[in-house]
């Protein structure tokens, strides 16, 4: 019996192994439990041109999404340092893909809200087939992104390209912004405010849209109008804030800031 | 006599083993990302984030444990060579001081490999085996390290990079268990041998 027990003894070194192994295997699974993290981190400024529309401004778009567990909230902070996160629950998962349902549906309305516009700046009536023709070449070159904020700058865009305009003029402006085009002409508002500002000033905005929704703001919390400024001054922002109400306020904006520079030019000549 | 370094070695060697059980696995689902990265990310990202942060921790385990290791062969070594010309502190010093290491950690095994090979009986076999590995550790040492920091370093690293660097992972750490095996082996067999060749 005492042989026995001699026997079955465990060796000292496959004990002291398996406790050591213990810790990998512990580390390794802490950091795989579920833990739901929603995240927004800034994006990048897009110019229209790489939609294919011939203008010189640009829509700007932020990250968002949701991580399960540590490991991927480490693994997505290494790939986005300025990445802020929230807790939230294993319902973000399915919260994120209706997000995404309803931001395709939403992007493929503000594409057609922003087309007509354009068109309607236009001297020349554009025929319903070309509007169609239009509106699915964008949504087929947005198909990327999703949420309707860059229909403002994608009507501004359009109506550069069909006027033959450049706001920037020629490259001495970058012009970004954000904001829903509605079908009425109105900037709607948007989400993700902060991040797109933050994102706008990293590559070297100098002006920014934002819609003018302080009077008619429904959600809970701040304006986009609010907010932009509050953000502007908290992060000490040196792109300026421009809250549009409509896409011609926005259009007026950019034509009085290429006349002003005209006459500039024109003086210091 | 009884060796003073033979648990450890044990324990060094299988933990080594475990090591390069999880390299080898880091460096499947490397090539997976290298031939299908869609599929990298349905089915084996998950599986390459345990897989690298049980790794991650078990390189730090093994390196403590590595040193005691090797404090601890170099009193066996003093007690079977008593002319070894490396105390147990200063084999610590060439494996933990920088830069200094490049030169300490192969001479270390050139030592132990040409007193296996020259002074040694019935071992010879060990210490050609563990002089052979001495270059071909620090050269792969070195890169991986060098990898290593470039691909933390940069956002987007290229496939090839990521794949060379866990092909160099892999081998050091076969490398190192060749070498923990072979020393441990070699003290092992000069202990049965001694009353022979001593």
């Amino acid at each position: 019996m005492a042989q026995k027990l001699t026997k079955l003894r465990i060796r000292p070194d496959i004990l002291i192994v398996s406790v050591l192994l213990l810790l990998p295997i512990s580390v390794a699974t802490y950091c795989f439990l579920p833990q739901y993290y929603r995240f927004t981190a800034p994006g990048e400024i897009v110019s229209v041109q790489e939609i294919g529309v011939n203008g010189s401004v640009s829509f700007c778009y932020v990250r968002e999404g949701y991580t399960r567990n540590l490991y991927e909230r480490w693994s997505l902070r290494r790939a986005m340092p300025d990445a802020q996160f929230v807790p939230a629950d294993a319902s973000a998962k399915d919260e994120f893909s209706n997000v995404e349902e309803i931001g395709e549906q939403a992007r493929n309305e503000t594409i057609r809200n922003a087309v007509s516009s354009a068109g309607e700046q236009m001297d020349d009536q554009v025929s319903d087939d070309e509007l169609e023709q239009r509106l699915d070449t964008l949504v087929e070159e947005t198909s990327n992104y999703y949420g309707d904020s860059l229909g403002l700058m994608l009507g501004i865009g359009l109506v550069e390209e069909e006027q033959h305009l450049d706001f920037s003029g020629n490259g001495r402006y970058v012009i970004s912004g954000t904001g829903t085009m509605e079908a009425d002409h109105t900037v709607g508002s948007v989400g993700g405010i902060r991040d797109k500002l933050r994102t706008a000033e990293k590559f070297g905005a100098d002006y920014f849209f934002v819609p003018k929704d302080k009077e008619h703001f429904y959600y809970e919390g701040l304006s986009n109008e609010e907010e932009a400024e509050l953000v502007a001054q908290e992060l000490h922002l040196s792109l300026q804030v421009v809250p549009v109400e409509t896409m011609e306020e926005a259009l007026d904006f950019l034509r009085t800031l290429n006349h002003l520079d005209e006459e500039n030019t024109a003086n210091e000549t | 006599m009884k060796l003073k370094s033979e648990l450890m070695s044990n324990v060094l060697s299988l933990l080594l083993w475990a090591l390069v059980v999880l390299s080898a696995l880091e460096l499947l689902s490397t090539i997976i990302y290298a031939i299908d990265i869609d599929f990298f990310i349905e089915h084996a990202y998950s599986l390459n984030g345990f897989v690298n942060l049980s790794s991650v921790v078990l390189y730090y385990i093994i390196l403590v444990i590595y040193l005691i290791w090797i404090y601890r062969i170099h009193m066996d070594l003093i007690a079977v060579f008593p002319n070894y010309p490396r105390s147990p502190g200063s084999s610590l010093a060439c494996m933990m001081v920088p830069f200094y290491n490049f030169y300490g950690i192969p001479s270390t095994y050139n030592w132990i490999g040409t007193h296996y090979s020259r002074e040694a009986i019935g071992v010879e076999k060990q210490g050609r085996i563990i002089r052979w590995l001495a270059a071909p550790l620090i050269i792969f040492f070195f890169i991986t390290n060098v990898l290593s920091k470039y691909i933390s370093r940069i956002d987007d690293p290229s496939t090839t990079v990521l794949l060379v660097h866990s092909a160099f992972e892999f081998t050091l750490y076969c490398i190192f268990l060749t070498l923990c095996i072979n020393v441990s082996r070699g003290l092992k067999n000069i202990q049965v041998n001694a009353p022979t060749a001593y």
